[in-house]
């Protein structure tokens, strides 16, 4: 396995994806954490709101991001290829890493307002 | 990493922002020189637990991109061929690839856990109250945020579909025709109510077991210093570093064995692999904020060791403790598939396409003694199942562990080669 050609590409990418999540994670969750109230109503719910998402299965994330983050239906999306970006996770490699890391970061919090469908 | 975070920051005691409050201090000389320093022990246990957890995810990015475009997001796990052989028992292939990830992650998780030791600040407190609330809210948050990751390694049915290049029809995400019927009709199976009931029923037997093991275990770990004490409590962390497909065969294996295949019991106690060190994890945490003192009070007052767990005054403090254990061990056996897949059994009713409530419900209460000549029914088939994938990779019969048919034969009831 390990002298394997093919195993090289999934253990780099793994690493590389592993690397990206906790540069963005790190800076990312200490700046919100210091942004959440410390006393009154508000703590227990941003605490519920935050950790609710983490209940709900990464397969499941995953299939909500795959419908959700279609250009031809994701208001994030639209947005993006209206903007010139050609943005398209299935065709675009970069914009593959792009979507598996935001998803990652975001879990299942953004997908609310990131994600919100708009009519065909 | 947020919900870690916070509580790093709730732990702070407020005489630090007073002090700088006198002292004029700014905003970002609080964070510079207050903060970050404080949080700094939840920040590496955060940043070390998230990397176990990121390194081994490759679900969502199966389900999201398919691996694609080409292989450009094809993870390690998700690696082609991977995940094939694991469904179909290729056990080989995927325990290297699992034991690969343990590898990288132990090497990794060992540097970490050196360096947090070379910070004069150990990881699991003991010493001061302050570095106990640390490292327990950052544990007991970590574990809500592994509720979410225990199913990176089952796969599951729409692991295999591609992301369509065109969206459907109906890009709308809302229902045009909004109805409750798929539910009513969902909610009056029998199986799916049955198959809740043995969920709940493997899952709360896994936390009682569970629970009774870690707590001794977390009280020895906090109160007592013995060689070795700290490679062992790293060493059960170990047990979450590699994926649950490396104990497939060795827990098949082990049960066919000892005869507890397609038992309850089966299941519970192999989620009892993370979830016991998972609860002595969180307990330590709990008990090492409880003074010494306590005990020895419970000491001169006549209490034992064994009396002690159960009457003394540190386990009524750490209540809530338990209670955060027991309630995180049931979420985690409840989200687990692999290894209950392996040893699970529903999956007998869905093989034989019985779906009789009756006879459902006699089967549960009855358990694999109650069906007399059939007991051996599933686990043969399960086993013959693994057989005939080994054989077809050519390691049965003559080569390999499960080649021996003797492992096969200690089956409660034998094998019954005919078939009835």
């Amino acid at each position: 396995m390990l002298r394997s050609n093919a195993s090289t590409p999934p253990c780099s990418a793994s690493c590389v994806f592993t690397g990206i999540v906790l540069l963005i994670e790190l800076p990312l969750g200490v700046a919100i954490a210091l942004a959440m109230p410390r006393t009154g109503w508000g703590v227990s719910v941003c605490l519920v709101l935050m950790a609710l998402p983490l209940l709900i299965p990464w397969n499941v994330v995953g299939a909500i991001w795959n419908i959700f983050g279609r250009p031809t239906s994701a208001c994030w999306a639209r947005t993006l290829n209206a903007l010139g970006f050609d943005y398209n996770y299935t065709r675009q490699p970069v914009a593959a890493w792009f979507t598996l890391s935001l998803m990652d970061v975001l879990a299942l919090d953004a997908r609310w307002w990131c994600c919100w469908p708009t009519p065909a | 990493m947020v919900l870690l975070a916070y509580a790093g920051l709730s732990a702070i005691p407020d005489a630090y922002y007073q002090a700088a409050r006198i002292d004029g201090a700014s905003r970002w000389a609080v964070f510079r020189y207050i903060q970050l320093p404080k949080m700094k022990r939840v920040l590496t246990i955060a940043v070390l637990l998230r990397f176990m957890d990121s390194f081994m995810i490759y679900t969502e990015a199966l389900v999201l991109t398919g691996g694609g475009p080409g292989n450009s997001t094809t993870l390690l796990f998700d690696r082609p061929g991977a995940r094939w052989r694991v469904g179909q028992f290729d056990l080989g292939p995927a325990a290297a690839i699992s034991l690969i990830y343990f590898l990288i992650i132990l090497l990794f998780c060992f540097v970490l856990y050196n360096w947090m030791q070379r910070l004069g600040q150990p990881p699991r407190g003991g010493r001061s109250h302050e570095r106990c609330d640390d490292l327990r809210s950052a544990l007991f948050l970590h574990r809500l945020h592994r509720l979410s990751c225990c199913c990176r390694s089952t796969g599951c049915s729409t692991c295999r579909s591609r992301p369509r290049t065109r969206s459907s029809a109906a890009s709308r995400c809302w229902p045009q025709h909004f109805t409750l019927r798929q539910l009513q009709h969902d909610l009056h199976r029998s199986d799916l109510v049955l198959g809740l009931h043995q969920l709940a029923d493997l899952r709360v037997m896994n936390t009682v077991i569970s629970v009774t093991v870690a707590l001794p275990a977390a009280y020895a770990f906090s109160r007592y210093r013995f060689l070795g004490d700290k490679h062992l409590f790293f060493w059960l962390l170990t047990n979450r570093m590699a994926p649950p497909a490396v104990f497939a065969l060795p827990f098949f294996q082990l049960y066919s064995a000892i005869g507890l295949f397609d038992t309850h019991i089966a299941v519970a106690l192999a989620h009892c692999l993370f979830n016991i060190p998972l609860a002595v994890w969180i307990l330590e945490g709990f008990m090492s904020g409880v003074p010494k003192e306590l005990d020895e009070t419970a000491y001169v007052d006549g209490y034992t060791l064994p009396a002690l767990l159960p009457h003394a005054s540190s386990c009524r403090l750490i209540a809530a403790g338990i209670g955060v254990a027991a309630f995180f061990c049931f979420m985690f056996s409840w989200v687990e598939l692999l290894l209950a897949k392996h040893a699970d059994l529903g999956r007998r009713q869905a093989d034989r396409g019985d779906h009789d409530p009756h006879r459902q419900r006699q089967r549960l209460r009855t358990g694999p003694a109650g069906r007399g000549r059939r007991a051996d029914h599933h686990p043969r088939r399960h086993r013959d199942l693994v057989r005939a994938q080994l054989h077809r990779q050519g390691l049965c019969p003559g080569e390999g562990v499960m080649a021996h048919p003797q492992h096969f034969e200690q089956f409660p009831g034998g094998v019954d080669r005919s078939g009835t």
